[in-house]
This record gives structure tokens, sequence and C-alpha cells, in this order.
């Protein structure tokens, strides 16, 4: 029992810590962008967003 | 009877996530630094590796990877052999690590009262989910040893022994770290090794020829150490005394005299480390507590290894643990010094103009930081007090 709650935690902790850094890195990105060229490059959001579990 | 860890473990581990969370942001906000970012941590570069490696299992002649280990090769050729795609291949190694990482916490649970949550994000840290998101099988040899480190620690020698042997065929370089095992083995176990080894052989040679598979992994590895290492990729993954060396030639002399000079260096510094990383070794088994020499043991490893990449600072976690659950006192130099180690300093980038070559700043202040934790664990260390594995 110990073990698989340790299991779903671990898949929980991987899910989140993964969702911290993809969310920091399109934020950090939105704003470079915002702050260079006063717009947000839209499509390239898209493309990592379609690009990141895919080769 | 498990043991009281105390509240320093969750205060480092919180320090350490959050200091590379801002790392990152300021990295990402100031110009110059911000070259690594870019090319680092978006677009294909940071997701296709674990691809490649892939079809380089796939089609072999035409090597187009660096970090193929036989195991890696095998594994790939069942898979193909099964008829199972790359991204499900991708989803299924993800899992064998959040896996490997949930029966990680639950044995250290036994032994130490710990807050998991702090494990977990010490887990799944920056050299850890980069290795991951690369495909390397560090990351997957690193929990095995992991595992292997915390049976050895609960007094079970053969049950650590063979998840060390399963360590050891993700990743062979893990092999190195088998003199820690020095003092606990006997007969009995190390025929049961061997009797392990045979069978997961076996297993393999009923799928292709293990000759083959070495053949790939060592292509795989010479060309490795053609781009980063006699290359100027070198200058910017290594973590060693030899990355010191080569990051201040490049500074010193222009791009052709460097490389020669480091060049001749690297050949005679690969017939020669291993003497010096085998007497210290040697000499930690004899001397000092099991936690110090595991430390010793890795991060020596670390720091003489020419061909040593980030995500090998990961290993460096475990020692730490086991120091901060015995004695935080004594090892808070050692730890805060590991963990800012393990932050991933190559976002900081300084470019040398005139030679057109990128330097990281890691590349010149983790070997020193290194060597000083070394030093400081050598002049500490309790000489044998402590209990050891028999």
């Amino acid at each position: 029992m110990g073990a698989l709650q340790e299991l779903v935690r671990s898949l929980i902790y991987f899910l989140g810590v993964n969702l911290i850094f993809f969310a920091l890195t399109i934020s950090i990105l939105a704003f470079k962008t915002y702050f260079v060229m006063n717009t947000v490059p839209m499509e390239m959001v898209v493309t990592i967003l379609t690009v990141w579990p895919q080769p | 009877m498990p043991q009281q860890i105390d509240h320093h473990l969750i205060k480092i581990t919180k320090f350490y996530f959050f200091s590379f969370v801002a790392l990152m942001a300021i990295t990402s906000f100031l110009d110059p630094l911000a070259y690594a970012f870019g090319n680092m941590m978006i677009g294909r570069g940071r997701f296709a590796d674990f691809y490649d490696i892939v079809v380089v299992a796939k089609n072999y002649p035409n090597i187009g990877s660096y970090c193929v280990t036989p195991w890696h090769y095998s594994f790939y050729q069942i898979f193909d052999q099964f008829k199972i795609n790359a991204n499900s291949l991708f989803i299924g190694y993800n899992f064998i690590i959040i896996m490997l990482a949930g029966m990680v916490v639950a044995e250290l649970k036994k032994i130490f009262q710990i807050n998991t949550n702090s494990i977990y994000l010490l887990i799944f840290s920056y050299p850890v989910l980069f290795g991951l998101w690369r495909g390397n099988t560090e990351v997957l040899s690193f929990l095995l040893f992991f595992l292997a480190t915390i049976y050895l620690y609960q007094q079970d020698a053969t049950k650590s022994f063979k998840w060390y042997l399963l360590s050891v065929f993700t990743k062979p370089n893990y092999l190195i770290n088998g003199v820690i095992y020095l003092s606990a083995i006997n007969k009995k176990i190390l025929l049961q090794g061997i009797l392990f080894v045979a069978i997961c052989f076996l297993l393999i040679y009923s799928f292709d020829n293990p000759k083959h598979a070495v053949d790939v992994s060592s292509a795989c590895l010479a060309k490795y150490i053609e781009a980063y290492i006699s290359g100027d990729g070198g200058t910017l993954f290594n973590n060693s005394l030899y990355g010191l060396v080569k990051s201040t030639l490049y500074s010193l002399y222009n791009y052709h005299d460097a490389n020669i000079i480091s060049n001749t260096i690297y050949s005679h510094f690969t017939k020669y480390w291993w003497l010096i990383f085998g007497g210290i070794s040697f000499y930690a088994v004899r001397k000092y507590s099991y936690e110090e020499t595991l430390f010793i043991v890795l991060a020596s490893f670390i720091f003489l290894y020419p061909v040593s990449a980030d995500y090998r600072l990961a290993s460096l976690c475990i020692p730490v643990l086991f120091m901060t659950a015995i004695n935080y006192e004594k090892w808070k130099f050692v730890i805060y010094t590991t963990l800012v180690i393990m932050l991933p300093k190559h976002f900081i980038w300084f470019r040398l103009t005139e030679l057109d070559v990128n330097v990281t700043l890691n590349s010149f202040a983790n070997p020193i930081l290194l060597l000083i934790a070394i030093t400081t664990v050598f002049v500490k260390g309790n000489n044998g007090s402590s209990a050891r594995v028999s």
C-alpha cells in the first residue's frame, strides 16, 4: 500500500515539476519577446506546445 | 528503527529548487546570458535526443548519437522487434523513472522519518529532468544505484549488489562505483552476482549479438569524445579537472594551440586518472565511514573522469541525503557546496570574442568547488568510527 501511494505521489510530482518548467519556459519566452518586439509571437508558442511531446 | 531527519533537508531542497527557478528567470532576461536559454531550453533541441537514440538503435551503421550503451541498444532492439513506436517508448521510459523514484522514496521512508515532498523535488531536479528529456540512461542508472545504496545502508548487501549490477547494465560507467562494495561483499554474494550477470547476458544474447551491441556503444563513445572532449564542445559540458584545464587553455591561447595542448593533456590524462581515483577510493574504503566513502568515491570520480557530463552530478544526491540524516552540522558546508554545484550553471555563458568560443561558468567553478568539498570530507571525516556494512 505504501509503495503504491508513493508511486502515485511520484507521478503527481513528476507531472507538477514538468509543468512548472514548461509554464516557466513559455512565460519567460512570451515576456522576453514582448519587451523586445512589443508583441507575443503566438505561432512560436503554438509550435512549442505542439512540439512538447512529439519528435 | 527509523532515524529522525531534521528540517534542514527540506530547507536545502527548497533553496536548491527555487534558486534554479530564479537563475532561469534572471538568465533569460539578461541579454548576453540569454543565449544559452534560447538554445538549450526552447525548441526541438531539448527533446530530440531521445528520438535520435531510438533511430540510431534501429539503423546501426549510421550512428548519429552519442549516448548508446550496450543495454540501450539491446533494449531498443527488443522494442523494435515488438513494433513499439518511439512515442510509447518515451512514455514507457518516463514511467519506469517515476516507478523507480516511488520505490526509492518508499525505501527511504523505512530508514528515515522524512517529509517525502522535498525528496521528490531533489529527485526531479534539473540534472535529472534534463537527462530524462534527452533520453540519457544516466537517470535510470542513477535511480537503480540509489536503490542499491539504500539496501546497502539497510545491511542487505545481496539485494544491493543485484540492483547495483542492473545499474551497471544501464550505464557501464557505474562499474567504477563498485569499490564501495569492497568491504561489504563475500564469496556467496559474488557468485550470485556472476549468475545474475550470466542470465542477463543470455537474455540479451537471445535478441542480438552482444559484440555488436558493444561495438555500437564504443563507436558512440568515440564520437562523443571526438565532439566534446577533443573538439570545442568540451568547453561547455565538463565538470571535471580536465574541463577546467581545457577552459583555461582556451582563455590563454588561440583556438588551434589550445586544441593541440588540451589533446596532448587528454592523452596522458586518460592513462593515469584511474590510478589516482583508485588510490583515493581504496584509502576511503579503509579509513572512512559509509556516507563519507560514498561521497569521496562519487565526487572524485566526477572530478577526475574527463568525460563527465552534467547528469552525473545527480548521483551526488545520495551521499548528501545520508550526510544530512546523520550529522547535519558537521557536513553543512559540504552539503551546500554540493547543491550549488548541481545548479545549472551552464546557463551562464561568456563568449571569448577573439576566439569565437563559448565558455560556461561551470567549467571553471564546478571542479574547484568539487575539490573543496572532497578535501573537506577528507579532513573532517571521522576515520571509520560510525557503523559500517560488514
